[in-house]
């Protein structure tokens, strides 16, 4: 009978304790999915407060007019949309082949010329005078430059248009970026990014399209002079030329880089020190009171930084959108002259193809230079973002 | 800078034809010779320009500002604002078993932060309306209670 009883008893104990479980699950959950609906709503109400008409018209600019809900958008980069690696790799196979297939007749074209100037050369001893064999080789070199020209200044034109996109994309998302971070609590970072950023934006993008795209194309043309007529010796300004791009981009990217990243980092531990500090002082007031809310959540900082996040993202994807068909079009272009130079090399006129060559070396100053660009307007939206850990 | 490069662009180009198209003689070496002093004139240019006294790169450091969009940061501090009033009603709640209605009187301060000069919300009086039947001790120590926990000037005012 008292074993039943303690049965009864353990069997009776032990509903308790589930029951009691479950209720507070439940509870648990209702609590979250409460703090959720809430921080979704702010999210939604901050995002209609904040002013994204410069960034509304710039997208509509690059998708052709289309209607673009950006309030939409960026909520829903906040909710997690997944991005598809496989298609967006497909899809940057597909454009490169697209190109090289594009460019191809005129690459033939080119080597169909130079290796018929080859043959022509191989004859002049025996057919032709000297005076004749150079104007057979200026004619072939003259008729190759002209596909080559066309080429090249939709290369040039490509990668400026991209330089300028790039800042007109600076000049729109980073002020948004800045004022979410201010909103954030941020304030020691903005007062740091500010310059920072605005010396981004004009000096740094300034020194590629006025300095580095223009000698570029001095050392393409000191190429073709040189080439053209071997006595012009144009071999120490090329390379004195060549030296400064190298110089500006190297150091431009080493020092600014560096210390873009110093200065973002430690100005983002200090604001969030800052805030702990002020989370537990007394009679600050920076940004709120005392312990006001020292236990609780929020809402209008986290709504901040999510929205600052999520503009984080968008913003890589619209970098990667401008920079996608001219780096593809340049590595193309390369691919193809290296290629043709290869090609002609053995039995087309050597000048041509050591042309062809020193042209595909001197696009990379192109390359180079959007890399540049992209690289330091990577990393300074990757410190923007990235400071929201350090409020914490 | 454009116009620099463009000017050697033409020199360069120009002499190379002349190089090419000028017949073999004592004439043409003397024009050859010239027409590459102009080239290496031109490439050096901006130098002799520079020990003139003139100034090399302009206003190419002149600075965009980027500002950042004030009624948005505002629009968040009132909200951050009208959050810290609800806890502390609830905060009043919890101590005091107490029903209020709290307003904050906030503005903007310049704060030093190294060399920086940062805006932060500065929190300037509490206001905390009470009932007009709460007891006179509660009012005394409700005052107590926030000026000791938020160090902050307080005024309780009653209400019908």
């Amino acid at each position: 009978m008292k074993r039943k009883l303690k049965l009864v008893f353990s069997a009776l104990l032990l509903c308790f304790c589930l029951l009691c479980t479950l209720m507070s699950d439940h509870k648990i959950a209702r609590a979250e999915e409460d703090y959720s609906k809430e921080l979704n709503e702010s999210i939604l109400q901050q995002l209609n407060e904040l002013d994204l008409k410069a960034l509304e018209e710039y997208l509509q600019s690059l998708e052709g007019g289309t209607d673009t809900n950006i309030v939409q958008r960026l909520y829903d980069y906040i909710q997690g949309e997944p991005f598809n690696y496989e298609s967006f790799f497909a899809d940057m196979g597909e454009v490169l082949l697209d190109g090289i297939q594009k460019l191809f007749p005129a690459f033939a074209c080119i080597a169909a010329i130079t290796l018929l100037c080859g043959i022509l050369s191989s004859l002049k001893s025996q057919y032709l005078s000297g005076s004749s064999g150079q104007m057979i080789f200026m004619i072939a070199y003259i008729s190759t430059l002209i596909p080559i020209l066309s080429i090249l200044t939709d290369c040039f034109l490509s990668s400026q248009s991209c330089i300028f996109s790039m800042q007109e994309q600076m000049q729109i998302v980073f002020p948004i970026m800045l004022t979410l971070m201010a909103a954030s609590g941020g304030t020691v970072s903005v007062a740091i990014y500010q310059p920072t950023v605005a010396f981004l934006c004009n000096t740094l993008v300034g020194l590629i399209s006025e300095i580095v795209f223009p000698i570029t194309l001095t050392i393409v043309c000191f190429s073709i002079a040189g080439h053209l007529f071997g006595e012009m010796k144009l071999g120490k300004f090329t390379a004195f030329f060549k030296s400064i791009n190298k110089w500006i981009m190297g150091v431009g990217v080493s020092v600014f880089g560096l210390f873009f990243t110093i200065q973002g980092i430690t100005s983002a531990t200090y604001d969030g020190i800052a805030r702990r500090a002020a989370k537990y002082a007394i009679g600050t007031g920076v940004p709120i009171v005392g312990g006001f809310l020292s236990g609780g959540f929020d809402l209008a900082i986290a709504g901040s930084m999510l929205i600052k996040n999520s503009l984080g993202n968008m913003s890589l994807f619209l970098l990667v959108s401008v920079l996608f068909e001219p780096l593809l079009l340049l590595i193309a272009v390369n691919i193809l002259l290296r290629l043709t130079a290869a090609v002609t090399q053995p039995f087309g006129d050597s000048r041509i193809s050591d042309f062809l060559g020193e042209t595909a070396d001197n696009l990379n100053y192109c390359t180079a230079g959007l890399l540049f660009t992209a690289f330091l307007y990577f990393v300074v939206i990757l410190l923007i973002v990235c400071s929201s850990e350090a409020f914490f | 800078m454009s116009g620099y490069l463009l000017s050697i662009i033409g020199i360069v180009l120009f002499s190379a034809l002349l190089t090419a198209v000028l017949p073999q003689g004592k004439t043409s070496e003397l024009i050859k010779s010239i027409s590459r002093l102009a080239c290496l004139v031109a490439i050096l240019s901006p130098i002799l320009y520079f020990f003139a006294g003139g100034e090399l790169f302009g206003n190419f450091f002149e600075k965009t500002v980027i500002q950042t969009d004030d009624d948005y940061i505002r629009y968040c501090s009132e909200i951050r604002i009208e959050n810290a009033e609800n806890s502390l009603e609830n905060d009043l709640m919890e101590q005091f078993a107490l029903s209020s209605d709290v307003s904050i009187q906030w503005s903007y301060s310049e704060e030093e932060r190294g060399v920086y000069s940062v805006e932060q919300i500065k929190i300037d009086k509490i206001f905390v309306y009470i009932e007009e039947s709460v007891a006179d001790s509660l009012e005394t120590q409700l005052e107590h209670y926030i000026m000791t926990s938020y160090q902050c000037p307080t005024e309780v005012c009653r209400v019908s």
